[in-house]
Order: structure tokens, then sequence, then C-alpha cells
């Protein structure tokens, strides 16, 4: 345990010099700024109207306009929705984006036969009283300060490469669990408090900071472990970069989800990053979902992380027998 | 004690052998020589015995137990002084010895009498950048001794250092020879063979080509000659003779005005040169 945390501190030393740590210290704080002070509070509801032409449909957001062009134009510039009538009596909708889903629903709504009205009511207070700007937040935890361990994991590792330090540590009586578990444990110790530093400044103290370090933590660790892994099979720099980034793109998928709920297929659950990103909006905004299935999909990908980036780092870093 | 049989292997897989029927033993308290010039496969033989490279064929046992069934325990026992220091550069002296003292679960030395002992104490606290080439080279020897090693791995441990810090590495050397350790040291550094080893193998194209102790192998393959300087009309000349022809050197001495008279013996480069025909520098 002692080596563990002298290991640990030695790496956080060598950390202190890398210009990639400050790099992401910096983006954090701009990421702070930029919720704050940048992004603006709310952007779907502004401006919300609905254009139409050749149909008798009419509500209080709906501006008539006296041609098709006119009604593609005013879509286009207004990125909102244009309901176009036909001749045979349908309608054509007009959007800018929306899923083929919402606009069946909105379809449906605007069919139904009957004349019952309906309302809709949100059973959760803080949903519709998220700020645009703060429901960002998750977003930028997870693809800022859950993916440190990932880049500078990386970073150490391949110095380790250059600087010929890991052929001692192949003579060395240590195995793949005391290089993991040193690295891990002190990158998740400093994403957890990029997480709440971001969590603070953007969303204040009203949460269960003991949920949230937790997730954090292991969030990391699930970053840092695979990032090891991945790394194991680069010699230099350049060429693991854009891997890095081309890896860890494919992990920002999940913003699309978080964005149009609507779009959740299984291949994008499966994404890490999937499960984290709604487990602190859970969080952070009290969204009242049980957290049960995350505790799950979080322990499952530890566990898998750890058993790949074990025999992956055992066998191709520090294995003896290897050049 | 370390045994090495019949070690053979091939890089490529190709059957072109980097280095054929290895054999030799080196013994506790004792400073084994693995000589011979660059590309002669000296490194290749050295990592199979740490086990970074891995054994293809033959044996290589560690006082009995065959390195193929060690454990990472067993790696507490071994300490590797690589040629190229390798060492990490953003880290002081000091904190490379704390940080690879923490890789062992054995008592290790207090790394700051460890600096002390190779002439870094005063760059303790410098980042190992800032080193010349000769005082890494010294952090790696230092690195190699941190954990007591009971198997020292040295390659060419004098390079790049100065005739004063070299000679203090030397008697650091034989401190651990003293102390009980097996000591396999691997250099195309005659002198340092000569004055440290208590046993020497030439390697030549991947074959031992010559092993015994130094004094051994002069008197096998070196002449004993005696050299005498003598004044012929205010010339200084000189004559050698072959030492067990004391005949001709008692006449020659009665026939001359000597000046000086000395003994010489075989150089282990020239040794060297004699067993494999080539020079160790090449």
């Amino acid at each position: 345990m002692s080596g563990i945390l002298a290991l640990g501190i030695q790496d956080f030393k060598r950390l202190l010099t890398n210009a990639l740590f400050w790099v992401i210290t910096a983006t954090l704080v701009l990421i702070i700024v930029l919720i704050n002070f940048a992004l603006p509070e709310n952007i779907s509801e502004e401006g919300y109207h609905i254009f139409s032409y050749y149909t008798d449909y009419y509500a209080d957001q709906t501006t008539a306009v006296s041609s098709e062009e006119e009604l593609r134009q005013a879509v286009k510039e207004n990125g909102t929705i244009g309901l176009l009538g036909n001749d045979d009596g349908s309608i054509t909708v007009l959007n800018p984006g929306l899923s083929e889903k919402t606009v069946r629903a909105m379809m449906t709504v605007l069919h139904d036969p009957s004349d019952t009205y309906v309302e809709v009511e949100s059973i959760n207070e803080n949903n519709t009283a998220i700020p645009f700007n703060k429901r960002m937040t998750p977003v930028f935890i997870c693809f800022e300060a859950l993916i440190i361990g990932f880049i500078l994991g990386g970073a150490l590792m391949l110095s380790e490469k250059e600087e010929g330090t890991i052929r001692a540590m192949r003579i060395a009586p240590m195995g793949a669990d005391k290089y993991l578990i040193s690295k891990t444990v002190l990158f998740s110790i400093i994403a957890v408090l990029y997480a709440l530093l971001m969590a603070f400044f953007c969303i204040g103290f009203d949460f269960s900071i003991f949920h949230f370090v937790l997730l954090s933590f292991f969030g990391a660790s699930i970053f840092s472990l695979i990032g090891l892994a991945f790394t194991t099979f680069f010699r230099d720099m350049s060429s693991w970069f854009f891997s890095m980034a081309l890896l860890l793109s494919v992990n920002m998928l999940p913003v699309v989800a978080y964005s149009e709920p609507s779009f959740s297929p299984l291949w994008l659950r499966m994404i890490p990053s999937y499960s984290l990103i709604f487990a602190y909006e859970n969080i952070l905004f009290g969204m009242g979902r049980s957290l049960l299935p995350t505790v799950f999909t979080v322990i499952g990908w530890s566990i898998g992380a750890y058993l790949i980036s074990r025999f992956v780092v055992g066998r191709y870093l520090l294995s003896k027998g290897r050049r | 004690m370390i045994t090495i049989n019949s070690v053979y292997h091939d890089y490529g897989g190709k059957g072109h052998y980097a280095v054929t029927d290895i054999s030799f033993s080196v013994e506790s308290g004792k400073i084994f020589g693995f000589l011979g010039p660059s590309g002669a496969g000296k490194s290749t033989v050295q990592n199979i015995m740490t086990g970074l490279i891995p054994l293809q064929r033959g044996e290589v046992l560690y006082d009995g137990k065959s390195v193929k069934a060690l454990n990472t325990k067993f790696f507490n026992q071994i300490g590797v002084s690589f040629e190229q220091p390798n060492v990490y550069a953003k880290l002081t002296g000091y904190e490379n010895l704390k940080y690879f003292a923490a890789l062992f679960s054995v008592p290790t030395h207090d790394p700051m009498k460890l600096l002390d002992r190779v002439g870094l104490r005063e760059s303790a606290h410098k980042k190992a950048s800032e080193y010349s080439k000769g005082m890494r080279q010294r952090l790696t020897l230092a690195r190699a001794l941190i954990n007591k090693p009971k198997y020292l791995f040295l390659d060419e441990p004098t390079s790049g250092l100065d005739p004063s810090t070299a000679a203090n590495v030397r008697e650091l050397i034989r401190e651990q020879r003293d102390s009980g350790a097996a000591v396999f040291l691997t250099t195309h550094n005659m002198e340092l063979a000569d004055s440290l080893c208590d046993t020497v193998a030439f390697l030549y194209n991947g074959k031992v080509a010559a092993m015994d102790s130094p004094e051994v192998l002069k008197r096998q393959y070196g002449k004993r000659l005696v050299t005498v300087v003598y004044d012929e009309v205010g010339n200084e000349r000189s004559k050698s003779f072959d030492m067990d022809d004391r005949k001709a050197l008692a006449e020659f001495l009665l026939s001359v005005n000597p000046v000086k008279i000395h003994s010489q013996e075989a150089t282990l480069e020239e040794i060297f040169l004699r067993v494999t025909g080539k020079e160790l520098k090449s």
C-alpha cells in the first residue's frame, strides 16, 4: 500500500511538469467561465414559433404566411416549424432537423380526432427549470474532468517508454496491479476534484456530493484504465495522439442522446459515457430516476476495464521477456 | 549462483543465431566479466538472463531455479544498470531513487546515502534532465543498487566517467562483490575487466571464444617477456626476451650496458586480439 502511495506521489510530481496537465486545468477554468457567462440560460423556447400556409390550423404562436416559398424561407431562417397544407387535406411538417419520432408525436396530437384537451405536466419540478447552460454541466464533466486519466495516463506512459524507464520497471518486482492502481487512483482523485469544482461553480451545492464523488471516482477510473490499456500499443506521442482523439470523439457521441433523448440506440448506450452523463444529470438536477442501473453499469465497466488493462499492461507493457 | 547452460537466441526465428551455445556460471561473491565488441551479443545474453528477452533455448538458473519459473518477487533480488541511462528526466535524482525504491518489497538503501556514495549528493535535488551523461550513468548505477541486489548486472558502468569517478565506481562494485553479490559485468573496457573480474569470458560473433580468470588467460595466451633497455653509444635501445629463455637473457645482459629491465605480460586486449583475430573496440 505504501508502495502504491509512493508511486502515486512521484507520478503526481511528474504530472506537474507535464504541459498537458496544465492545458486540461486551464480548460477546466475556461469551461466554468463558459457555462456561467457565455452559454445562454435558454435557447429552445426563445423565439418558438410555428409558421403555416394553406392550413386552417391556428394557435397563439402561429403565423400564417402567404406562400409556400415564404413558409420554407421562414422555417429556414427561424429554425422553427412550418405546417404546409396540401391539396388532399394532408399536412407536411417542415422542420429544421427534428427527429422523426418528435414529428410523428406532434402530428398525432394535431390530428387527434377527439376534442379532449391534452395537458402536459411534469412531475419533476426541476426538469422544466434547468437552464440550458447548467444542463450542459454533465457533458463538460464527462468529457473534461473524467477523461483526465485517459489523456494524462497515456502521456505519462509514453514518456516512460521514450525515456526507457519502462525497461527498468520490467526488471523490478512490479506487477500490472501496482502500476495500474497507483496511476488510476491518482487520476481518479484529480478527476473528482475537477468534477467537484465544475459542479460547485456551475450548479451550486444542492446535490448529493456522496453520489457525485463516487460516480466521478469510478467513472474516471474506467477512462484511466481504458486509456492505459490503449496507450500500451503506442510507442510515441505523435502516433498516439491522433488515435486518442478519435477514440475520445467516439466516447462523446452520447451527447447526441443527451441533447435529443429520443435518439438512444443500443450501440450508443453501450458507450461508457452514456450512463455517466445521464447519471450526472440525475444527481445534479434531481431527476428522480433510480441510480441502481448506473451502479451496475459502472461496476461492470470498472471490472471489465480493470481486467482488460491488467491483461494488456501485464502482457504487452511490463511483461518480462519484452524488449 | 547464476548458471547459464547452452543458451541460444534467434531474433528473427529464421535460424540466424545472435548468440550460440553460451555456457558459464557466476558465483556469489564473484565478478564475472563478459567482454566483447559491440554487436557480439553481450546485451542479448544479459537481457536473456534478466528476463527482458524470453529464453528460447538452453537454461538460465538462479540458485538452481529456472528463470522461466521465477515469479515477480524474484526481481527483488536483481539490480540492473543499463548502458543507456534510463531515468525519469523530470524527477530529481533523489526522486528517481525514491520512485524505484517504492517498487520493491524488500528493505532498500537510503536514497540520499546511495547518491552520496556515487558522488551525486550535491545534485540530489536537481532534475535528472540537468545531469550530464556521466551523472545519469551514476544515477542508473545507484538505482541498480537501491534494493541491495543479490544478482547485479552492470552494462558498461564506467562509460563516460572521468578517471576519479570511475575509480570510485570500481570500488563500489568491489563492495557489492564483497557483500556477497554475484556481479555480471558487461563491457568492452579491458582495463576495467582486468582490475575487477574474477573470471572473464570473451564473446565474439555470438560465441564464447575464451573464458577463465584474467591471470590464467594471460598465462595461457600471453607471452611473459622481459625487456632490457640498454645503452648503445649514447642511444637507448631495447630488446625483449621470453621469460623462459633465461640463458639468452643472461648472455645478453653480460654483453651490453643495461639501463633498465622490466617484465611484461600480455594485456586482455592483446589476448582478445590473439583469440579472435579482431580488435576489441572494432
